[in-house]
């Protein structure tokens, strides 16, 4: 459903992505996996419609339509939910706040809406603290916040990046379950990642990207096949 | 002196503070969203004094010229943002030197049109005289002065605190590029709020061209008493602009009783010195 083709995308002067193309089928965890500096963030902008980086050529297809040239809000509408690195919570807005200010019905997708009621079913801890302002959460307590926050625009498709960032081991494996229940819920999710665990532990699809190409695409069991691969491009044995 | 005198100029700053909110509470509104200085505003004030001047002929009433004024100066204030701020937005010096050329040419129409002498906006005969208290005399239009603020201020605070464009403009003060993704439509988020401060502005015309009076100068003056506010009250921040007025109307007006040749001092000394031990102001959070 979402295809990104041969993407070019720049910084400035830097050359970050440098004719990037996958695929996220239908209801499927896709992994990108890469060491830092390596254009995964620059990968999930991009497909956003943020600038900078500003995108020379190729394209982004969702559902077969192009996304390129549209605003990011215009392609949020279209079911693109982006949970970003560094969480960015509304940290003056309360829980409550931050959950509804985007909040959109049904999207027609087929599948049952995001409530209020169902992402504290999904994230209890965030209903215990919901009229405490965001920038007084823990660094966990943000994250689930910024993945809830995305739910209730009720996207088809969830660009995630780097959720693991910052989260001490325990967290990590708490929201590595709370994934695995939204991709129960057949919600589409493009994983950036570094933690390399928690992408093979939930990834259908792993693409390993360096110097913003792909330099493999393969299932998790593939990847854990190739140690070589691994050791040359992610530093891990 | 006298505890009334004290009393009587304690009146007088809190009365022309509000007036400095009226036009304070739109400025900072602009910038804690849009992060443009938008030096206009005074121009705006200006020609929202008097096109509320020129509209009280023909309309006859006070209310009506004032809701003239904020209307036109709304209006201005779309055209501005729709056609030639959304064409710099980000940078900011080009906002800064845009909005600035667009203070002197708006200057300059008002002058050829209205011309250079002082006019006043007639006070309406409801609100002349005063009303005596303790055996002083508190003008009626300066309590209405005060009373417009504060209702100013209660409508701001309850469009910021309880509607859905409140918490967009929170969030958008928090992290903007975040509020996009999540699939607002910031830009017309922005157009509404440009047009919400620029009627302030027109609408703090008409009420200065009664309260003070409207003559070529008085965009600049007022655009700097507002700045003033602004910085002491930290940029983007209601209550800063509600504090920051009280405390520039006072200091203006106290500074004048006392010490009149040092006026400006009275103003630019404490904006001078927040600027040094606290340069996000007394509230702001950048």
């Amino acid at each position: 459903m979402l295809e990104v083709i041969e993407l070019h995308s720049h910084y400035g002067t830097a050359h970050i992505l440098q004719g990037l193309s996958l695929a996220v089928p239908l209801g499927k965890v896709v992994s990108v996996l890469g060491r830092n500096g390596m254009g995964k963030t620059t990968l999930v902008r991009s497909i956003m419609g943020l600038t900078p980086p500003e995108v020379r050529s190729g394209d982004v297809r969702y559902q077969g339509e192009a996304l390129r040239g549209l605003s990011p809000y215009e392609i949020a509408r279209r079911g693109l939910g982006l949970v970003p690195q560094g969480r960015r919570v509304f940290r003056s807005l309360s829980v409550l706040e931050n959950l509804t200010l985007a909040a959109r019905g049904p999207q027609g997708n087929g599948k049952p809406a995001w409530t209020l009621s169902r992402v504290f079913a999904l994230f209890p801890r965030l209903e215990e603290r919901k009229h405490q302002r965001a920038g007084t959460l823990s660094g966990g307590e943000q994250q689930m916040l910024a993945i809830a926050r995305t739910l209730m625009t009720n996207p088809s498709l969830l660009l995630m990046d780097e959720p693991s960032e910052g989260l001490a081991p325990l967290l990590v494996s708490q929201l590595r379950d709370q994934i695995l229940a939204l991709k129960e819920t057949g919600i589409a999710i493009l994983l950036v990642e570094q933690n390399l665990g928690l992408a093979m532990a939930l990834a259908d699809e792993v693409y390993v990207i360096e110097k913003g190409m792909v330099v493999f695409n393969g299932t998790p069991q593939d990847l854990e096949a190739n140690p070589e691969l691994r050791q040359r491009h992610l530093g891990v044995g | 002196m006298p505890l009334t005198f004290y009393l009587v100029q304690a009146f007088n700053g809190i009365t022309f503070g509000a007036l400095l909110f009226l036009l304070a509470s739109g400025f900072t509104l602009i910038f804690g969203l849009m992060r443009v200085v938008s030096l206009t505003h005074g121009a705006f004030y200006l020609l929202g004094g008097y096109i509320g001047l020129t509209a009280l002929r023909p309309l006859g009433n006070f209310g009506l010229a004032v809701v003239a004024g904020a209307l036109a100066i709304g209006l201005v204030g779309v055209l501005i943002e729709r056609f030639l701020l959304r064409r710099v937005w980000g940078q900011p010096l080009a906002e800064a030197l845009l909005t600035f050329g667009l203070a002197f040419i708006l200057a300059d129409a008002v002058l050829m049109i209205w011309g250079g002498d002082p006019r006043n906006v007639p006070i309406p005969r409801f609100l002349r005289g005063s009303v005596v208290a303790f055996g002083l005399f508190f003008p009626k239009f300066r309590l209405f002065t005060l009373l417009l603020g504060v209702g100013v201020a209660l409508f701001l605070w309850w469009l910021l605190a309880c509607t859905r464009v409140g918490r967009i403009i929170r969030a958008g003060v928090d992290d903007l590029e975040m509020v996009a993704a999540l699939g607002i439509n910031i830009r017309a988020v922005f157009t509404g709020v440009f047009c919400l401060g620029s009627m302030l502005a027109g609408l703090a015309g008409v009420v200065g061209g009664a309260f003070l009076s409207l003559y070529p100068g008085a965009d600049a003056e007022i655009l700097l008493l507002g700045l003033v506010v602004v910085i002491l009250g930290g940029l983007g921040s209601l209550e800063g602009a509600v504090v920051g007025s009280l405390v520039v109307g006072l200091l203006d007006t106290f500074g004048k009783a006392f010490f009149p040749e040092l006026s400006y001092f009275t103003i630019f000394g404490p904006m001078a010195l927040v600027l040094a031990l606290r340069p996000r102001g007394l509230f702001g959070r950048v």
